[in-house]
């Protein structure tokens, strides 16, 4: 008995997309498995996590302490320890290299890269995932540990691993996003390490990585809840901290929203960009 | 004889690279102008820190804000005119680049130190200054004292970045070590020390000096005290002595890289 011929038509898109998950799927295991071959200097990084944690920590004990108050901006000192812990990660997780867009555009070798058979925008966000991936996991490791310690509890529970994760996965797509627009601009300036500096600087104040946003005047607030930024940082980390089942919706709202007007202007600035493109040489 | 040419050849050193530093305008005041935006967003964050609440164990935002001004003045000058002493400076001795200063006849170790510059160091000068001015709004004497003080920590920092540089000469590369202690030093001498228990304060005094870069420096400029300055001032020059030893220790291990280059 012959099975039944199923018609070309309806198999291939199928197969076609889980080819292009498996060719991705690829990217991201090598990538992953790059990172790991260097545990060493993961793990040596997080010497600045320890005294960046330390410091936090002597300065939330004793402000909670003069203020005489259980919470501060709604949280409590573990929950606050937690909420620093989880946003340096965040931060200090970006590979050092994220601007390699940048060169590539610089050097002409985006012109190999378009030539291979993937999408490039996909390349590098499979790329980015394998490597962020240990260096996010090593650097929160290290410093949820220390906020355990110093604050004597965890601040972080079950709802809030849940509903923390999803808010995490957006918030990593919406910064890739964001860097890669940044890093897009080689086609017009120069050098665009001056541009990512200042977004860095952005989500350190805006993004809520060392103060959370309940603790900013209430104008400043306002604005921080509607920029890009507090949806890389603040979002997650108080997802994770102070899960809101309420607020869960609204929040993971904006997020979508972020990603999707960041998606768009990446994408048009890529093909763009892609016009632009002249290739010298062999 | 020795001290006034010793003194001239710095003083052409600190000229010639600042020269350097602006030979390229464009990335000059941008390099200055993304570090003063750096310090900038600190100060901010304190601002919005104090805003909430007001005095921390004793310290008001005029006090971080004089923190931050001594700390990136410090910085500044270390950095900006003594490249060498930055956790790079490994690379140097470990590439047997030292024959350079060896084989001219200068003071080596001034020469080695002043043989790199950090162009966005300026901007911490720049910085430091201009917020000191604009938040603190001294008067001659305080402007004078923050002056020296910030001279002091320039000089501390500079001994010690020296001193973390030269453990090259025993330990090889020693850029990445030296990376994470430098971070230790720049980190908490940009935090009130009162924040911190005993057992760290101590350890802020000794292994990692920046009690004495920073922390009394600012209670001085608070409030003039002749000890404490004397303090300060005996400190700096014990450390740039034991600096100083360090490094001609170190150096009787260089081995020469038999390296033919031209310095730029």
């Amino acid at each position: 008995m012959t099975a039944p011929a199923v018609p070309i038509g309806r198999r291939q898109p199928a197969g076609r997309l889980a080819l292009t998950a498996r060719k991705y799927a690829v990217v991201f295991r090598l990538s992953l498995m790059t990172q790991l071959a260097y545990p060493a200097e993961m793990w040596l990084r997080t010497i600045f996590v320890l005294i960046i944690m330390f410091i936090f920590s002597s300065l939330w004990h004793t402000t909670f302490k003069e203020m005489g108050q259980a919470t501060l901006g709604g949280l409590t000192l573990s929950q606050m320890l937690w909420y620093v812990a989880i946003t340096e990660s965040i931060l200090l997780s970006r590979p050092r290299d994220a601007m390699r867009i940048d060169e590539e555009v610089r050097t002409g070798q985006l012109a190999y890269q378009l030539a291979r058979p993937y999408n490039y925008l996909l390349y590098r966000f499979a790329q980015m995932w394998g490597e962020r991936l240990p260096r996010f996991l090593t650097t929160l490791a290290v410093a949820a540990a220390l906020a355990t310690l110093f604050s004597g509890d965890v601040g972080v529970s079950l709802s809030g691993l849940t509903m923390g994760l999803p808010a995490l996965v957006l918030a990593l797509a919406i910064d890739f996003l964001l860097v890669t627009t940044i890093s897009l601009l080689a086609f017009w300036v120069e050098d665009t390490a001056p541009f990512l500096f200042i977004y860095d600087r952005f989500l350190m104040i805006l993004g809520g990585m060392l103060l959370p946003l309940e603790l900013f005047p209430d104008v400043l607030e306002t604005i921080a809840r509607i920029l890009p930024f507090s949806a890389v940082v603040y979002v997650p980390a108080r997802m994770f901290v102070d899960p809101d089942g309420g607020r869960l919706a609204g929040l993971i709202a904006q997020q979508v929203i972020t990603l999707a007007v960041v998606a768009v202007v990446a994408l048009w600035l890529f093909r763009y960009a892609e016009r632009r493109l002249q290739s010298n040489g062999g | 004889m020795r001290l006034p040419s010793t003194a001239r050849f710095l003083g052409q050193l600190l000229w010639f690279n600042l020269r350097a530093a602006m030979a390229y305008r464009v990335g000059f005041i941008t390099s200055v102008g993304f570090m003063v935006i750096n310090d900038a967003m600190w100060i901010i964050f304190w601002s919005l820190f104090f805003s909430r609440f007001p005095v921390v164990r004793g310290w008001t935002l005029e006090d971080v804000v004089t923190l931050w001004a001594v700390a990136a003045t410090g910085y500044g000058v270390a950095w900006g005119f003594f490249g060498n002493v930055r956790p790079e400076g490994a690379r140097v001795i470990v590439s047997g680049r030292m024959d350079y200063y060896l084989s001219l006849p200068r003071n080596v170790l001034l020469h080695f130190i002043g043989g790199a510059i950090s162009v966005a160091s300026f901007g911490d000068i720049l910085f430091g200054l201009g917020v000191f001015a604009a938040v603190v709004r001294p008067d001659a004497a305080q402007l004078g004292l923050f002056i020296v003080l910030s001279l002091c920590a320039a000089v501390i920092l500079i001994s010690f970045g020296l001193m973390v540089v030269s453990l090259a000469f025993w330990a090889g590369n020693t850029e990445g070590l030296g990376l994470q202690i430098s971070n230790a030093l720049i980190t908490f001498s940009t935090y009130p020390l009162d924040l911190f228990s005993t057992s760290v304060k101590v350890m802020l005094f000794t292994i990692i000096p920046a009690g004495f870069a920073t922390y009394v420096p600012v209670t001085i400029i608070r409030e003039f005290d002749p000890f404490r300055f004397l303090i300060v001032v005996m400190f700096t020059a014990a450390l740039a002595a034991l600096a100083t030893t360090v490094f001609y220790t170190g150096l009787r291990r260089y081995e020469s890289g038999s390296l033919v280059a031209t310095q730029g």
